[in-house]
């Protein structure tokens, strides 16, 4: 932390010794003929990479008051460059939480091509925002724009009041939507008995909704302490300046009392920045000109937060007060009730070790809690739900599934607090509000034992090999610093094949495949089966898998059981008996065919990543494949009589910092020895590292290719 | 129904906490586990009424009842189910959310399980702010609990629309009790059918009401993986119009009034067509338009009781749904020249030609008159991606004022649905290489051919031709003739500068090459030895491929690929080779004779389509010594 001042204090030094003047810091325009000869020079679409929209300006001014509470301007002009373009701005959406904000439209307008101003309705209408297994009743402005065309611009004038939740903002994940999978497993509690009898006519429902969202609109407001944020007295923010298509300037500004400095740090690029007082304040102004358009480079690209340009900032002095701050709110739920008792003494009876009681609590969490989050009303976002109302509901995000797990961890004896952690992307230093999910931590004399209830559904762990190196807070009275979870080796998360086989003097193959797999590898596989599939339909996960080995490959009833999934305490393993006929092409002189299990029989995104992440040319952004990944293949093949071995395929060693292949292939008598060993050993690939990691998945792609030549005696 | 609220609200205030509350009598004698091992939960209760009163007005009751055994149910958020409705013209009452879990405890919902929501597709769309959805998040579940869920819609007046509507009668879970109920006043009109199925209601008249009553006990969980959901499932289809022109005169009413080229639309479509004196390209630049350069709703017609927007309101949003979109592109047609109607069409070719009921009529197309044929088109999707063919034997109502009923498209017969490829590829022996050249040629009728619509590029010719170099050895293609229209493509292509590596096994492996688009044992899930549900097909097909490889001096081929023969009923497939003067030879044809495949038919495709699977291909090595 003392760094972290350190480096503040420079920043103010220098920003106050170089002012504006390190780069020309854009102002607003003067007036509306001003404002034309912006959207004008922003130019048209070639002038803009072919992009469909362009934002002429977006500036940003931030006014906070003791408490907290802050005033946020916003204006903002995006011209359009496109048909296209016009569809995408038929309507602007402007989100808020009820509960926490209020926004309301200043103006609107459309900038015509030909000077002209259009004068809009800026009342909009107030909608829920479109939820997912969050019900937390975020609800959005819309606002209808006519039709524009190419060279027209809509410029929004918008006033926020309040303070956004960090994972109800920009992210798309709030506390626990799970990375890799968005809305993966996650189960959860029962709501506190509310103060609403139940249910009852919807139309009473909504409209209260409705009269709720309206009530945070305009006018005046008699109680302000809903958007007073409850860390009662700061403020933090993280600053972006990029968006999908090109961004002419982006400008911002937060004013603070002078008794509250705000620490800030840019990441990722350069931000212009000064700091200066006005008597009141302290001003801070950020901005950034000629932003190209952002886009990720697929599905598995490396989130854009630890990537484009960003400024962090908050007023909270340091994580201490942050964890302590969690702490304290979130304590006075953990209370067990009698029910909650019962249940925890019959999850631990017959269970010896703290560490089976321990596993046996935070599985409990995870299976028996749907992930399913309705609203606890106040104080919701930043607060766990009750360990009485999450039982009840047996719903909750992941917040919720943790507070389930450390109310019944509590009640068995531990000693448990919450945890704040961001899935997927950094926690910068600076202490601003910077997570999406949550989890437990655990004390023990010799530290601290990290338990996500969330991420382990299906699997044998206790926290998920999917969350190395990942940063967390933990909320305790003494106060905590910012930590990081350690990395996972591959072989933590291995899928291991074993396969007896047996080729025809006809080139029929047959035999037994064996998939089980080890940590996260275990927990994919198990939800291939129970997530991705039917029940009725999970034979059909093997026959596709093994359809790899030919289209009119017959495939065994396999055993399968619902229990046996769910049951990580044994680990899975299914063996498959299988039979292709004319795997081997005859020749003239014998039979030509590639070891079967070079194949790649488990293509699966979930399982298998990164074997469809190699055939890009080139990279400008890295890879999140959140766990390192090791595949383990043997197989023993019986050859046919009469026949010798004049070719093996060549046994492969490529070993890189980032991923490693070996294969080998032996004959002894009839029997044909073949091992496969891929490493991928990191759970992000960097930019630099992707030549390397290319070159193995392609070689282990072509694996099939190279064949084994046997020759009839 | 006010009153039984104001009750149900009163009883719920005294048992809001979890209390042992005896279970309905089906709920708590439902089976579980031990029963269906092979299913991830059960319907105990799916029950739907639908009521007409004498005033006009429709009522919809649903009660549905749900047991999940796995975590499947509860991760296809069917523990979070939401009811959609427009508040502008019914209203919405949820009369009971309650989950009775394992052991028999009563969790009722509170007010935070009913969820005001928006569906995701109408965040886009101001213009239809008054369609609404609540989220119902069921509270207390866990494997082996039954929830239970039980609400009504009533219109909040006469409509004047037919009652009609679709609900399939089975699903991915066993459904335990399965009860449809269609209420009408006596004398009205009721046409019912189920398509892919069949089923035979109690008829009951009393008090002036006709009562039909669809019940089934224990109807069995499908496998709707194989269709991805979309099709083959059992489906009650009903509708009180008198008949089909009825429910055209309706829809009409609906729609025909809001095709207005006013000047405002007129100028965009000056502005559009500018520069254009073609047929075709202002045909295409219109609908191009129409596609992208308005946000697609995408939600069926009859979530918003086939209302429409006038075209200048729908140009004006830049969004709609597709009938938006249809009237707004016939509209542009029309003020451009063109004689062009909407129509409604099946997404699947069966349907009920006694029940007039336009809601399995899902899609929504646009047909123009071209010159001595129809044109049809997709007002949210680009030709390329969703072309008229794909409506071959399909049904289509057209809005004209005169249809009397829906007009079933021709079916193509495998001579308009073809692909024909043909390549000689000529190898020569380098030094660790086979260099590749030759020629290829192309033809593509019906839906494999990519290039419909109109496009003054030769790019997508040229791609077309890029996908064949593989053959070559990646070759660059020298020279590319193609000509397109309506409905075909051919193309010829010469090929040079290839090169296809020798491996260290000293075996090259040649593929024997498929047309593009070509029917694939992968996509079609050939690895599937039985379906419970029946597969359609876009069209019947042929596909023919001869390719002729000119080996280099010195080479063999080790390995050829077997001749075949198959022939069902279905289709056909054979497979020649010939091997003379240095040339190996492949000639394969595939013939589909039906695009329909009932479940029992489907070994029959599986084994045309596993015969076309391209087997070893041909393998070939240098003769020992390295000469001929």
């Amino acid at each position: 932390m003392r760094a972290v001042r350190s480096f503040l204090l420079l920043a103010v030094l220098l920003a106050a010794l170089a002012g504006p003047a390190a780069a020309q810091e854009p102002a607003a325009p003067a007036d509306d003929a001003a404002l034309l000869e912006l959207v004008e020079a922003a130019g048209d679409q070639d002038a803009n990479d072919g992009a469909d929209l362009v934002t002429v300006f977006k500036r940003t001014e931030v006014t906070v008051e003791d408490s907290g509470l802050s005033h946020i301007e916003n204006r903002e002009v995006i011209k359009c460059l496109s048909e296209q373009g016009a569809a995408q701005l038929a309507r602007l959406r402007l989100d808020f939480d009820p509960a926490s904000n209020m926004v309301e439209v200043r103006s609107l307008r459309v900038l015509r091509q030909d000077g002209t101003i259009e004068e809009l309705d800026g009342a909009g209408v107030d909608l829920p925002q479109p939820q997912w297994a969050i019900y937390w009743g975020a609800q959005m402005k819309l606002l209808s724009v006519p039709r524009l065309a190419p060279g027209d611009a809509v410029e929004v004038h918008s006033y926020m009041k309040g303070f956004l939740i960090a994972y109800l903002g920009e992210q798309d994940g709030p506390w626990g939507a799970l990375p890799e999978t968005a809305g993966a497993e996650e189960q959860g509690p029962a709501p506190e008995p509310s103060s609403q009898p139940a249910p009852q006519a919807v139309g009473d429902a909504m409209e209260k909704a409705s009269q709720q969202a309206a009530a945070q609109g305009l006018g005046p407001e008699p109680d302000e302490s809903r958007f007073i944020p409850p860390m009662r007295g700061h403020f933090y923010d993280v600053v972006y300046f990029h968006d999908h298509h090109p961004v002419k300037q982006r400008h911002y500004t937060v004013r603070t009392p002078l008794d509250k400095p705000l620490q800030y740090e840019v990441h990722n690029g350069e931000v212009q920045a000064y700091v200066t007082f006005d008597g009141q304040h302290n001003v801070y102004r950020f901005w950034r000109t000629d932003q190209p358009a952002w886009h990720e480079e697929g599905r598995y690209a490396e989130g854009y937060p630890d990537l484009v340009a960003k400024v962090v900032m908050a007023t909270v002095p340091d994580w201490q007060s942050k964890s302590r701050w969690f702490a304290q709110v979130n304590d006075p739920q953990f209370a067990a009730t009698p029910a909650i008792q019962a249940m925890v003494d019959s999850i631990v009876e017959g269970l010896e070790t703290d560490e089976e009681k321990i596993r046996a609590i935070n599985h409990w969490a995870a299976n028996q809690i749907r992930y399913s989050g309705i609203s606890m009303g106040e104080g919701e976002g930043y607060t766990l739900h009750s360990g009485e109302m999450i039982f009840r509901d047996r719903s909750g995000v992941c917040k919720d599934k943790a507070g389930m797990a450390i109310t019944m961890l509590r009640a068995a004896g531990y000693d448990v607090h919450p945890a704040m952690t961001m899935a997927g992307s950094r926690v910068e230093r600076v202490p601003a509000d910077q997570f999406n999910h949550c989890v437990v931590a655990l004390r023990h004399d010799e530290g601290w034992q990290m338990l996500d209830p969330t991420w382990v559904t299906y699997s044998p762990e206790n926290w998920s090999s999917a969350e190395g190196e990942q940063h967390y807070v933990i909320g305790t009275p003494e106060g905590e610093e910012l930590m990081m979870t350690p990395s996972f080796p591959p072989e933590d998360n291995k899928l291991v094949v074993r396969a007896r086989t047996e080729l025809s003097e006809q080139g029929d193959l047959s035999g037994t495949i064996t998939f089980s797999a080890r940590g996260y590898a275990e927990q994919r596989l198990r939800r291939e089966l129970v997530h991705y599939s039917s029940a009725r339909d999970r034979q059909a996960w093997f026959q596709a898998a093994l359809s790899q080995l030919g289209p009119g490959v017959q495939v065994a009833p396999v055993e399968l059981s619902y229990a046996a999934i769910q049951d990580v305490e044994t680990p899975i393993s299914y063996a498959v008996s299988f039979r292709v006929p004319g795997y081997a092409t005859v020749t003239d002189s014998g039979l030509v065919f590639a070891p079967p299990m070079a194949a790649h029989l488990v293509t699966s995104r979930r399982l298998a990543p990164y074997l469809s992440l190699a055939d890009d040319e080139e990279r400008t952004q890295g890879m999140l494949i959140w766990a390192p990944r090791m595949r383990d293949v043997q197989e023993t093949l019986t050859l046919p009589k009469g026949h010798q071995v004049v070719r093996l395929p060549e046994d492969r060693s490529i070993d890189h910092p980032i991923a490693s292949l070996s294969t080998s292939s032996q004959v002894k008598g009839r029997r044909l020895s073949y091992s496969q060993q891929l490493q991928i050993k990191f759970r992000t690939i960097p930019v630099e590292s992707y030549g390397d990691f290319k070159e193995v998945v392609q070689e282990a792609l072509a694996l099939p290719a190279d064949p084994v030549v046997l020759e009839r005696r | 129904m006010r009153r039984s609220i104001v009750l149900s609200c009163a009883l719920l205030t005294l048992t809001s906490l979890p209390a042992l509350a005896e279970q309905p009598a089906d709920v708590a004698a439902a089976p579980g586990a031990e029963t269906f091992a092979d299913d991830d939960g059960l319907w105990v209760r799916r029950h739907l009424k639908l009521s007409l009163d004498a005033q006009g007005r429709v009522t919809r009751e649903v009660e549905q009842a749900l047991k999940p055994l796995t975590d499947y149910p509860m991760r296809e958020d069917m523990l979070d189910p939401f009811i959609d409705w427009d508040d502008a013209r019914t209203e919405l009452e949820v009369e009971r959310v309650v989950t009775w879990m394992a052991d028999g405890t009563e969790v009722e919902a509170l007010d935070n399980s009913m969820v005001p929501n928006t569906d995701g597709e109408l965040q886009w769309a101001v213009p239809y702010a008054h369609m609404r959805r609540l989220t119902v998040a069921h509270v207390g579940v866990e494997h082996g609990s039954t929830s239970l869920l039980r609400y009504r819609i009533t219109d909040r007046g006469p409509t004047g629309a037919p009652m009609w509507g679709v609900q399939p009668l089975a699903d991915f879970m066993p459904i335990l009790s399965q009860r449809v109920v269609l209420e009408v006043p006596e004398g009205t009109p009721l046409h019912w059918g189920v398509l892919d199925g069949d089923a035979n209601p109690l008829v009951d008249t009393s008090e002036g009401v006709l009562r039909l009553a669809f019940q089934e006990v224990v109807v069995d969980g499908l496998v709707l993986a194989e269709n991805h959901g979309q099709f083959g499932v059992p489906r009650l289809v009903w509708s009180t119009a008198r008949d089909w022109k009825h429910t055209r005169s309706f829809l009409e009413a609906q729609v025909v009034p809001s095709i207005v080229a006013d000047s405002y639309v007129q100028a965009k479509v000056r502005e559009l067509l500018d520069g254009s004196l073609d047929r075709p390209e202002q045909l295409a630049r219109l609908h191009d338009f129409v596609v992208d350069g308005l946000r697609s709703i995408h939600r069926p017609a009859v979530d918003f009781s086939y209302s429409t927007r006038s075209a200048p309101e729908v140009l004006n949003s830049s969004v709609g749904h597709a009938l938006d979109k249809a009237v707004l592109l016939v509209a542009m047609l029309r003020s451009a020249g063109f004689t062009a109607q909407v129509a409604l069409a099946s997404p699947q070719r069966g349907y009920l030609p006694d029940v007039p009921s336009p809601v399995p009529f899902s899609q929504v197309w646009v047909r123009v008159q071209g010159p001595g044929h129809a044109i049809w088109l997709d007002p949210t999707t680009a030709v390329d991606q969703h072309n008229g063919y794909h409506l071959a034997g399909h049904p289509v109502l057209v809005l004209d004022g005169e249809a009397e009923a829906p007009e079933l498209l021709p079916e193509l017969s495998p001579q308009q649905n073809q692909a024909n490829l043909w390549l000689r590829v000529e190898l020569g022996d380098g030094e660790d290489v086979l260099a590749a050249s030759g020629h290829g040629d192309l033809g593509l009728y019906g839906t494999y051919n990519p290039v419909l619509g109109f496009d003054r590029g030769e790019d997508r010719l040229s791609g077309l031709a890029d996908g064949l170099a593989a053959h070559f050895g990646g070759a660059e293609h020298q020279s590319c003739v193609g000509q397109h229209s309506t409905g075909v493509v051919a193309l010829g292509a010469e090929f040079s500068d290839g090169s296809i590596e020798i491996p260290a096994s000293g075996l090259v492996r040649l593929v024997l090459p498929r047309v593009p688009g070509a029917l694939s044992a992968q996509q079609l899930e050939a690895w599937r030895p039985e379906r419970s549900l029946p597969l359609e097909l876009t069209a019947a097909a042929q596909e023919q491929v001869t390719v002729t490889w000119v080996l280099p001096e010195g080479w063999q081929a080790v390995a050829l690929p077997a001749a075949v023969n198959v022939d069902n009923p279905l289709g056909s497939y054979q497979r020649q080779v010939r091997v003379e003067d240095g040339e190996i030879s492949v000639h394969s044809r595939l013939l589909l004779r039906t695009a329909r495949v009932g479940a029992a038919d489907w070994p029959q495709l599986r084994a045309l389509l596993l015969a076309a699977e391209p087997s070893g291909g041909v393998l070939l090595q240098q003769r020992a010594g390295g000469d001929s």
